[in-house]
């Protein structure tokens, strides 16, 4: 908890640096950033195109709107997050998508072929696909930004706009059932 | 303890089999800084755009409020220069004589030629009061410009006068005001104890202005000629008379001149208002000869003296109290004078000159 809070004060201090205009900053920013949009993307949408331009769009998007930033307002990880997820319901919107992803076999196959040549990430990956299928909306949410993302909770209520008493309470159910899924096989 | 890494196993497990390729990382970073670099050099030329204006307007304003509080300030001080009449050796002077100006410019032109007379009554009232002071030689050079003013302003309203309404008759009448026949001081008005102790004569209005300084007098006889068409008086004249039968229409507006007349009058010498308001119409007209005043309002005249009431507008000559009098057609004359000079100097007959003042006299103070 306190490593996540301190990777999100860091990452307070690179979006002022990069809205003053370090383009140093812009640059760490970018690559503390990206691991965890891709694989939140990725993991919501299950189609690792749409994660890719997904995730350009966050980062155009965060050149556009780092000016409107504001330090008092609350961390840097917490408005990033809301303008992400904002993208994504963007997404969902245009595309008329249901929010979870069906997790199209083939076309997960056909991207643990081409992308995952590794067997061993394609197994880890298809538990985790069978994983996810298993949690309701809110819990994938909150499965997605504690376990992908590693917000803290404070932010993660933030972002859902839910308190944190309700999510920690959430977040029990969800290790009750990580542990049933992958306690065994750990 | 067991759980905890496996939960940090598991954690590890989930990051990786969500990387993104790194192909598509590199290729991203790079369209992100360039993204990046462009947005930076776009806002700075247009925040620096948008500084420089916003800095230019900033000062536009600060000038403007700045000019702005400057203006009220001159124009209120003008306003009460003005208003309070501030004499020649007040340093407000200047933002008087500046909220004259600004009046006659935004002054509707019927009203100029009355507004020019009038300041011209207050540059003759400011001479007075330079010339009656202890220091009257060290206010010298000041009398010499304020005389030259009032004759530009005596000039300046006669040509207003003549391009506005008053033609003809009206415009004579006018300029009767200002150009009258000219005559000297009277010795016995001077005397006269009907003024109390000071001299009448120490004190001037524009028309015995005109008329004691004979140049002056020649200059405006001169600019009435002009526009009039009738020849200049002769300054000379001893002979001149205020021709009988004349009318003498006084204007609405003159009263501001007779009101400063009436009030210094009936400060200094207590005169009853007959007697004042007739003095304070002979100067201010410029006759030596008694006025009779008769007054009316809206329309309405009632006859102060025993002579008939003239018709309006014009005016008919009487004899004074002390002599006979003509008949309301206006035949000369024919009693004693009361006044001398007046006989001698109107050829004949205690000649005086029957004014009807378009006024009442309870607005004029009295």
């Amino acid at each position: 908890m306190e490593r996540t809070i301190l990777t999100a004060d860091r990452l307070t201090k690179l979006a002022l640096r990069m809205k003053r205009g370090d383009r140093k900053a812009a640059g760490e920013l970018y690559d503390e950033l990206l691991p965890k949009v891709y694989g939140f993307l990725f993991a919501r949408t299950g189609k690792k195109e749409v994660a890719e331009d997904l995730a350009q769009d966050i980062f155009l998007k965060l050149v556009e709107k780092v000016e409107t930033f504001n330090k008092g307002r609350g961390r840097f990880t917490v408005w990033f997050w809301q303008m992400a997820r904002n993208v994504l319901i963007d997404y969902y919107r245009e595309k008329k998508a249901a929010p979870f992803s069906s997790f199209e076999d083939d076309v997960v196959e056909g991207m643990a072929v081409t992308e995952m040549p590794n067997v061993e990430e394609r197994i880890r990956y298809g538990k985790l696909k069978d994983f996810l299928a298993t949690l309701q909306y809110e819990e994938r949410e909150l499965f997605e930004l504690r376990y992908v993302v590693e917000m803290p909770y404070k932010d993660i209520a933030v972002v859902l706009a839910k308190s944190e008493g309700s999510l920690r309470v959430a977040a029990l159910r969800v290790k009750e059932k990580v542990r049933k899924e992958f306690g065994d096989a750990a | 303890m067991k759980w905890f890494k496996k939960t940090k196993k598991l954690r590890r497990e989930i990051t990786e089999s969500l990387m993104p390729d790194r192909r598509f990382a590199e290729g991203a970073k790079r369209r992100f800084l360039s993204s990046y670099d462009a947005h930076q050099s776009f806002r700075r030329e247009g925040v620096g755009f948008l500084e420089k204006r916003r800095e230019a307007w900033g000062t536009v304003w600060k000038v403007v409020g700045a000019g702005a509080a400057a203006f009220g300030i001159v124009a209120a001080t003008s306003v009460y220069a003005d208003v309070r009449n501030v004499a020649p050796t007040n340093m407000l002077y200047p933002l008087k004589r500046l909220a004259e100006n600004v009046s006659l410019a935004v002054a509707p032109a019927s009203v100029k030629p009355a507004l020019e007379l009038s300041f011209a009554a207050r540059r003759a009232q400011e001479i007075n009061a330079l010339t009656a002071s202890p220091d009257a030689a060290a206010y010298a050079p000041l009398v010499a410009n304020l005389t030259s003013n009032m004759d530009s302003e005596v000039s300046s309203s006669i040509v207003a006068a003549a391009h506005v309404h008053l033609k003809g008759e009206a415009l004579s009448s006018f300029c009767s005001i200002v150009s009258p026949a000219p005559m000297s001081v009277s010795s016995t008005m001077e005397s006269s104890s009907d003024h109390g102790g000071r001299g009448y004569g120490d004190e001037i209005s524009i028309g015995e202005r005109l008329r004691v300084n004979q140049t002056l007098s020649a200059a405006a006889s001169a600019d009435c000629a002009a526009v009039t068409g009738a020849e200049a008086a002769s300054a000379d004249s001893a002979s001149s008379s205020v021709p009988s039968n004349a009318s003498v229409s006084i204007p609405a507006d003159f009263h501001d001149k007779i009101q400063i007349r009436i009030k210094e009058d009936h400060y200094v010498h207590g005169d009853t208002s007959e007697n004042m308001l007739s003095t304070a119409t002979s100067t201010a007209i410029g006759t030596e000869a008694p006025v009779f005043v008769d007054t009316y309002a809206s329309g309405t005249m009632t006859s102060s003296t025993e002579n008939p009431a003239p018709s309006l507008p014009s005016a008919s000559v009487y004899g004074n109290d002390n002599g006979g009098r003509s008949g309301a057609d206006g035949s000369d004359g024919d009693g004693g004078n009361g006044n001398g000079n007046a006989n001698a100097r109107n050829g004949g007959g205690g000649t005086g000159v029957t004014v009807t003042l378009p006024i009442a006299t309870s607005s004029i103070g009295l």
